[in-house]
């Protein structure tokens, strides 16, 4: 549903649904996720209309604002003119007109769905007559969930460049509705259009709303604590008498005292309370889009989560409820590491996408008699570690390739020794004391039940391990129905008695007589199908592939010796060369583009004609021309259905192009 | 005249009438519902007016299927049992006895919460009685009775008007906006702006001054197009003939939607400084050619008409002032810290759409 009309916002940059964008407004660009100024005429200067939103500046002086849009939509039961509203709006000339909405308490189903269909009919109206414009429209939350669908279903349907979040205040307070609210906003609108959540909405509450799809707040909530004398800090707001000293270095808690603040006059007191409002607000603002630059504001909202039992909860239940929602925008790798702190971390949604194609893309390599199962380590990926290579030692010592390795960790669940290296696996931290909670022996528990049922019925089960993992692998065995036998764990894990312990368990119990030797092509095979799916390994890594590492220890596929693909440990992942995504044809991960040739090194949103849906930012796809020719390579930035639906941004990022 | 109600609101409006008007009606006994003497407007000068609440079979529109309007508890005053003519008779001398030390001018005011020209609730018979006594009291000036317009007509206001023979005769309508669709949609009130418009043609044919009763803030408008409808509406009275306008702050009365809201943290009375700007604006616009009234009710209550507590008395001392003075000027040295916070929340309830109940 791509129409002529040039987008306004561009996504530059996701971190799950969270994303940093462009508005690209007459004579500036604003930056989102982003503060914009509730223009009070009495507070600020020179407007006869009522409410003007204007973008914040850095100095609340008047000459940098710009007109963003119009919020004092009329009611229409006063003012029924639309007309006459359409035409004050284009007077005004703001960058987005907005459909007049006026104001809405939930009283009876059918008032509701009264105000509804006027609503509708407004917003039909606004787009027949002012389509080419850019156009906002109010969503309002209600309590009855089939009309508040409806409402976003048909709203979302006519297509908007911003929606209004509206009556958000009946729901700040009540986690549940204000997840399923946003979400369900946020999944059926188009995602390069704009969320503005407006009004009391304190800045602790930012990195969650964000991190649902939210772009842009006001100053409402600053204006209102700066006139109850009040200052805003981290988790709430502070009156100035209640305190002994400013609580920040902002320029304004920088330059005045309490008692200097406290003697000024209630109007210039007002706004130097607001400045420093203001400026916190920003700030948090700022710190957050640079977490989203470098894919951090997950551990953000985690870390917010303790600011507030409502925060707390809000996350629990979008982890819980909307999985689907947070993976289709989490990207595939970041740089650095995965930090999974507390519980709020086992659900996060890298996490849970391991364990899901884990069950999913990944079958044991056949001819396995025997498997191992370890301890996961701190050090990753965990071959490298101390302990790891002393297991290693023990069981080399039964025949390289003859015993299968696995290793159990909270809160990835069971990972095979050949999947050490892939993203998250060798990328996350958690803070090791060995003991696990029910939640983390639950998670594990599903995880290695689901690995075991996936085995022949013969092959021998051997754990090694203590404390939670012992619990959780025994708990699978349950589960599973199917015997492990435990070495006994006396001291350390990776001490000498217990290694010795393993030892014996190895020559009482391994399977070695069928044993088939296993590869390093198997081992890459199976990292290849967990990053495009079952089977792709086998086309993309033939028998008589080249298997070499670079400089920097990569490993590199070579057919040929032309390169087909290039592991990279940073993002622990496969780079494909054109010639690797030939073989690869009907793997998925298909882009289709709208034209001939691309030129340039980027591959546009509005030039994608359809996508795999699977696609997910920061995977390696394969971009067709409208004949069905591979014609290049890339890394995607978006995901699949996004950069289908998206009228502006950068979609891929070129690796490749085929040459003529 | 809208006979069935097709408004959205009406069904809320009927549950909550149905459930409260056993709980809170009470036996009649025998007296009217209140009355009192006040220092009040009259057309030209200063006087005192004889305020007295008839308790009758309650207003008819409250008591049928239509369900009543939106913000109006006063059905709960009348009694279960219904007072025939004579007790109505009575209830006016016992009233009427305290205005016995009032010198002139004196001004009666007839309210029955309803319409005094209904023959349900005030039969012709105590109707013409109590109209009879009135013309033998030479003191009293002007009279005033509260209606709805239906039940205005030619015969029965040439009727008044021959027995009242020199005394100004004012019929008070509750208009409460010449919104059309506020009016219906916000308030219920059961009828258009046109049977008002009848009504004030027949008591201008028959000699009869009218007055609108102009209700600020209605439930659902936000306080800047309350003030804005407000001042529209007192406009509007002045255009159709009206002789004086009387705002009427909304307060929260008790079984109503209105009060419904207001527990939902959904309406808040209209501040004091919301009243001043539409006297402001309203005698700047119509400058005296019209009486304009202020009454308020239960001002500086979190149910009434309050700014934030401090001011509240000092400004309702004010605004009485404006009545009886019909002049601007004293509204114009009010200030308080707290007028800030009201023009924040005009605007912040653009953008947030919630409000605080304060």
């Amino acid at each position: 549903m791509k129409n002529d009309k040039k987008g306004i916002f561009e996504v530059v940059k996701h971190d799950g649904p969270g994303r940093m964008g462009k508005i690209d407004l007459i004579d500036k660009k604003i930056l989102t996720p982003s503060l914009i100024h509730a223009h009070f005429h009495h507070i600020n200067y020179n407007s006869e209309k009522i409410v003007i939103l204007n973008v914040l500046p850095d100095s609340l002086e008047e000459k940098f604002y710009t007109n963003v849009f119009i919020t004092n939509t009329a009611n229409p039961f006063i003012y029924p003119n639309l007309n006459q509203n359409l035409e004050d709006q284009l007077t005004l000339q703001p960058n987005f007109l907005t459909v007049p909405c006026g104001s809405f308490v939930e009283l009876e189903w059918k008032t509701t769905q009264s105000f509804f269909d006027i609503l509708l009919k407004n917003a039909s109206f606004f787009k027949e007559m002012v389509g080419k414009n850019h156009l906002a429209v109010p969503v309002f939350y209600s309590k009855y969930s089939d009309l508040c669908e409806k409402q976003i279903d048909t709203l979302s349907q006519i297509g908007f460049d911003m929606y209004i979040l509206k009556n958000l205040g009946e729901i700040m307070g009540n986690p549940r509705q204000l997840v399923e609210f946003i979400v369900k906003v946020r999944e059926r609108i188009q995602p390069d259009s704009l969320v503005y959540a407006p009004g009391l909405i304190h800045p602790a509450y930012y990195s969650h709303l964000i991190y649902s799809g939210v772009d842009i707040f006001d100053t409402t909530l600053m204006i209102q604590e700066a006139r109850r004398d009040s200052l805003l800090l981290e988790g709430g707001s502070k009156k100035i008498g209640e305190l002994v000293e400013l609580p920040c270095n902002c320029q304004i808690c920088e330059a005045y005292s309490i008692s200097g603040m406290v003697k000024m006059p209630s109007k210039q007191r007002f706004y130097k309370l607001l400045q420093h409002n203001i400026l916190f607000a920003t700030s948090v603002l700022k710190r957050i889009r640079l977490d989203i630059r470098e894919g951090f504001l997950r551990e953000r909202v985690e870390l917010s989560s303790h600011y507030s039992p409502t925060l707390a909860a809000y996350l629990r239940i979008l982890d819980k409820n909307h999985f689907n929602f947070l993976e289709e925008y989490t990207q595939i790798a970041k740089k650095g590491i995965v930090y999974c702190i507390g519980p709020e971390s086992y659900h996060r949604p890298e996490i849970e996408r391991f364990r899901k194609r884990i069950s999913e893309r990944y079958t044991p390599i056949s001819g396995i008699r025997t498997v191992v199962i370890l301890p996961c380590s701190a050090k990753k990926p965990y071959s490298l570690s101390q302990s790891h290579k002393r297991f290693r030692e023990v069981i080399r010592h039964f025949g390289k390739g003859l015993i299968q390795e696995v290793i159990i960790s909270s809160p990835l669940g069971l990972i095979p020794r050949e999947l050490e290296q892939v993203y998250p696996a060798a990328h996350y931290d958690i803070p090791v004391t060995g003991d696990w909670d029910q939640e983390e022996i639950e998670i594990a528990s599903a995880s290695i039940s689901k690995y075991f049922e996936k085995l022949d019925k013969e092959t021998v089960l051997i754990a090694h391990l203590d404390g939670g993992y012992r619990e959780a692998c025994l708990k699978a065995s349950n589960l599973s129905g199917k015997e492990v036998i435990f070495t006994e764990i006396s001291g350390n894990v990776a001490g000498e008695k217990s290694l010795s312990n393993l030892k014996r368990a190895l020559e009482e119990y391994a399977d070695l007589s069928g044993a088939r030797e296993v590869s390093k092509i198997d081992s890459l095979r199976k990292v290849v199908d967990y990053q495009f799916g079952i089977g792709a390994g086998e086309k993309l890594i033939p028998n008589n592939a080249d298997i070499k590492r670079d400089r920097m220890g990569n490993v590199k596929i070579l057919l040929d010796r032309k390169l087909v693909a290039l592991f990279n440990q940073t993002y622990g992942l496969f780079k494909l060369t054109l010639r690797g995504a030939e073989s690869l044809a009907n793997f998925g991960y298909w882009i289709e583009f709208d034209g001939a040739t691309i030129s340039g090194t980027n591959l546009f949103a509005p030039g994608v004609k359809d996508a795999d849906p699977q696609i997910r930012p920061e995977d390696f796809v394969m971009i067709y021309n409208c004949s069905k020719e591979l014609i290049a390579m890339g890394i995607s930035n978006m995901s699949g259905l996004e950069m289908k639906r998206s009228k502006k941004g950068i979609a891929v990022k070129l690796t490749e192009k085929k040459m003529d | 005249m809208i006979e069935v109600n097709d408004s959205e609101l009406a069904d809320k409006i009927i549950e909550i009438r149905r459930k409260n008007l056993n709980k809170f009606r009470k036996d009649f006994k025998e007296k009217p519902v209140k009355y009192w003497l006040e220092k009040d407007r009259f057309l030209n000068k200063i006087g005192t007016s004889l305020v007295v609440i008839l308790a009758t079979r309650g207003c008819n529109w409250a008591l049928s299927s239509g369900g009543g309007c939106s913000m109006c508890g006063y059905i709960y005053d009348s009694p279960v049992t219904i007072p025939d003519s004579e007790s109505l008779i009575n209830q006016f001398d016992l009233a009427y006895k305290a205005s016995i030390p009032v010198r002139v001018p004196l001004a009666i005011k007839i309210f029955t919460s309803g319409s005094f020209f209904d023959e349900r609730e005030v039969p012709k018979l105590a109707r013409e009685a109590i109209l009879k006594r009135i013309v033998m009291d030479k003191r009293v000036e002007e009279l005033i009775v509260e209606t709805r317009p239906e039940y205005i007509t030619h015969e029965i206001l040439r009727e008044c008007r021959e027995i009242l023979g020199e005394i100004h005769f004012e019929i008070a309508i509750g208009l409460e906006t010449s919104n059309d669709n506020i009016r219906h949609n916000y308030i219920n009130k059961g009828f258009e702006l046109k049977d008002f418009e009848r009504a004030v043609s027949i008591a201008k044919n028959t000699g009869v001054s009218v007055k609108s009763y102009l209700l600020i803030k209605p439930p659902f408008l936000r306080e800047r197009e309350a003030i804005i409808d407000s001042t529209i509406s007192a406009i509007d009275s002045f255009k159709m003939g009206v002789n004086s306008v009387s705002f009427n702050p909304c307060t929260v009365h008790k079984g109503t939607l209105v009060e419904h809201l207001w527990k939902l943290g959904n309406y808040r009375p209209p501040w004091l400084w919301s009243i001043i700007e539409i006297l402001k604006n309203t005698s700047e616009k119509l400058n005296n050619k019209i009486r304009i009234i202020c009454s308020l009710v239960g001002t500086g209550s979190k149910k009434g008409p309050h700014n934030c507590g401090k001011c509240d008395a000092r400004i309702r001392e004010q605004l009485n002032e404006f009545t009886l003075t019909q002049n601007p000027e004293v509204l114009s040295n009010v200030e308080c810290e707290c007028k800030q916070e009201w023009l924040d929340y005009c605007e912040a309830e653009f953008i947030w759409n919630q409000i605080t109940n304060e």
